[in-house]
């Protein structure tokens, strides 16, 4: 029971990546070379140089859901990491619900910034040439910015906030230097002990 | 490029490989002994571990490759930046604290030696020094060559510097011997400090340069951008969804596999430093990264509304161009610098811990009696590295290339389970850890050595990590824990 939510979220990454790769692959679903021939393979080049998209629409119709079900089972795996780590024995119990509270809502804007992000992509299929800027971006190319990057900033700040309460607490600390005593006691008792086991002085 | 113009980056570049060999010969003097040549001593503050943590970060690859993604396939390549957010968030909280309680506790000199000490495995620290030295010299060779090619082309530039191939091989090993050898990790890290603020500025200054370099800033580039190809400036670029995910997948939890990057975390003087470590190294990537797209972006823009003129030969030259037809002088020195400075900066890392790996972990884990004089040796190795992928780099050619693509990979398979699962489980053993790393470096290698293409472009390092991820966390729970030493046990549950 203790590895269920690492079990089923492993589990729900396989289902997507398994699902993408049982799915329909339409030609230059992963680009293709320039239209113009000079900008894809200009003389002397060794390589295609420029490569284009072409229609959003169909490149993607196939994997809309296996691609939607794959990203938020990574940004799912990532978080479960950071809430794995954040149990410690000398967490303060007054504000755990409070951190929590904070880390579970970051995941889900985290989350919700990836939907929104493939909604709103999905959304500009309709008039692909023109789309909605926010800032200087696309909409959903801004989104991405704003959700897939700027979004686990939160978990940086919840890091520095709560440092001394869920990563290391004051306690954990003394518990460690204690550890470390009593390892390094243990080492000199060693050195100090005869081949036959028994100590040289007390 | 114009005589003037090669003179004046020929003249930062020169200032900065002789700023670095001046921190060398500093360092030197505080390097007395193996810990203090591995581990600096543990005696970094904080604000020198977070820059060389994002500096050893970002290699040539992000000054070099990474506005030729851009140029190349749009926005797909952004996949590869806005990762380091979640990364570094995954990597600090995994083992910002883990690795430095475990520095203290068994005063490690390398990573292998704490996954020795973990696992109580001597055989599963060899497989880690293993893994490492195999990326290492790959990895090296491939830095190396980034770095000759581009000293040899700007000297070809001016008349009385013009310098055959092969000596920009030997210049280039040899600075980043000399500094290495001289001064060990410490040398490395104060100079990762000098070259991150390099990378930070140079970062900047270009930004402002590539927006008032096309009419309308990143705006305007995203209009002529999207006039032609929609996609391309549309989220996934022209590589698509899932190839972008899959770069995002093995980006930010291979960010914890980079051994050059997460030795530093045991390296700082004080354990709670790592507090205010983790928001200063994603501040500092994220600045750095802005050169990755807005010469890429820029660039694009250019050519497509034909102000460039001609399209260019390879998406590589990017940042060449740029440079060389949009900046100021001044500027292009300064980048150059700092092309120079994320080159060096990842290299020496490479240096240091593969001399640990060759002169430290691979004896140790064949049960034989450390080295006496272990500090003389790793210098020696420091050379032995350097020569022997600067050999490489040169002789292999394209080869070389190829198996540099594999390096960030390869940590990230080898080391991801095993140090930052591993550490923060107890449940993990041996068992599982060796299984992992064998098992998901022969099916990445498998991949990539008969190119094999997975659907709709599907990374294949993400895939072998996936693999390796489930083999070893499966092998873990259906096969007994080792009893661990006490004091390991109880710095687990701390």
């Amino acid at each position: 029971m203790k590895y269920l939510p690492a079990i089923i979220v492993l589990a729900l990454v396989w289902t997507a990546v398994l699902w993408v790769f049982l799915s329909f692959e339409p030609m230059e679903a992963t680009g293709r070379p320039h239209a113009e021939v000079t900008f894809a393979t200009p003389q002397g080049s060794t390589g295609v140089a420029m490569m284009q998209g072409g229609d959003g629409g169909l490149r993607h119709e196939h994997i809309v859901v296996p691609g939607l079900l794959l990203g938020c089972s990574m940004i799912a795996m990532f978080c479960m990491m950071l809430f794995w780590v954040c149990r410690t024995k000398h967490a303060d119990p007054d504000s755990a619900g409070y951190f929590w509270n904070l880390m579970v809502m970051v995941v889900l804007v985290y989350v919700g910034a990836f939907i929104l992000l493939c909604t709103t992509y999905q959304m500009s299929w309709l008039e692909p040439t023109e789309p909605d800027y926010l800032g200087p971006f696309p909409m959903a190319t801004s989104l991405m910015f704003l959700g897939m990057y700027g979004v686990p900033l939160g978990f940086v700040v919840l890091y520095v906030l709560f440092f001394e309460d869920r990563i290391l607490p004051q306690a954990a600390l003394k518990e460690f230097r204690e550890i470390v005593q009593a390892a390094k006691l243990a080492d000199a008792t060693e050195l100090t002990t005869d081949p036959h086991g028994k100590q040289e002085a007390s | 490029m114009e005589e003037y113009r090669s003179g004046i980056i020929f003249g930062f570049i020169l200032v900065y490989m002789l700023i670095c060999m001046a921190v060398g010969l500093w360092a030197m003097r505080r390097t007395r002994s193996t810990k203090d040549f591995f581990m600096a001593g543990r005696h970094l503050g904080m604000i020198v571990t977070s820059v060389a943590v994002f500096s050893s970060t970002m290699s040539g690859f992000g000054f070099v490759g990474g506005p030729g993604l851009v140029y190349l396939a749009g926005t797909s390549s952004f996949w590869m930046v806005i990762n380091m957010s979640i990364g570094m968030c995954i990597m600090f909280f995994l083992l910002g604290k883990r690795l430095r309680l475990f520095a203290e506790l068994r005063e490690p000199v390398s990573l292998p030696d704490a996954v020795s000490a973990r696992y109580n495995s001597r055989f599963t620290g060899g497989l880690t020094a293993v893994a490492i030295l195999l990326g290492v010299i790959t990895y090296l060779g491939v830095q190396i060559k980034a770095m000759s090619v581009v000293l040899f082309q700007i000297l070809q530039d001016i008349p009385w510097a013009s310098t055959p191939l092969q000596w920009c091989y030997v210049i280039s090993c040899a600075v980043l011997v000399f500094y290495c050898v001289t001064g060990g990790i410490i040398a490395s890290v104060y100079t990762d400090l000098i070259q991150g603020v390099i990378m930070v500025v140079a970062a900047v200054l270009v930004l402002l340069t590539t927006m008032a370099t096309v009419d309308g800033g990143l705006q305007g580039m995203a209009e002529v951008i999207t006039r032609d190809d929609p996609e391309a400036m549309q989220p996934w670029g022209t590589f698509g969804m899932i190839s972008c995910l899959s770069f995002y997948f093995i980006m930010a939890l291979g960010v914890c596999g980079q051994p050059h990057v997460i030795t530093k975390l045991m390296m700082t003087k004080n354990i709670s430093d790592t507090r205010h470590m983790l928001p200063m190294s994603v501040a500092g990537y994220g600045l750095a990264a802005l050169l990755w797209i807005s010469i890429g972006l820029c660039m694009r823009a250019v050519v497509l509304n034909a102000t460039h003129g001609t399209p260019l030969l390879n998406a590589d030259q990017a940042a060449s161009e740029f440079l060389t037809y949009y900046a100021h002088p001044v500027l292009a020195g300064v980048v150059f610098a700092g092309l120079f400075a994320a080159i060096m900066s990842t290299a020496d890392s490479f240096l240091n811990i593969g001399s640990a790996a060759l002169v430290h972990d691979l004896p140790q884990a064949f049960g034989m009696t450390p080295l006496k004089h272990e500090l003389r040796w790793a210098r020696i190795a420091t050379v032995a590295i350097a020569v022997g992928a600067g050999l490489l780099a040169y002789y292999a050619g394209e080869m070389v290339a190829m198996l540099g693509v594999m390096g960030w990979s390869i940590f990230a398979i080898a080391i991801v389970p095993i140090v930052a699962i591993g550490f923060n489980w107890k449940r993990a053993n041996r068992i599982a850890a060796n299984t992992s790393v064998i098992s998901g470096l022969a099916c990445y290698a498998g991949l990539y050595l008969t190119d094999i293409r997975l659907p709709y472009d599907f990374h294949q390092g993400a895939f072998s990590m996936l693999i390796t991820l489930t083999i070893f966390f499966m092998v873990a729970l259906v096969t007994p824990a080792n009893r661990l030493d006490k004091d390991i046990d109880a710095v687990m549950d701390l």
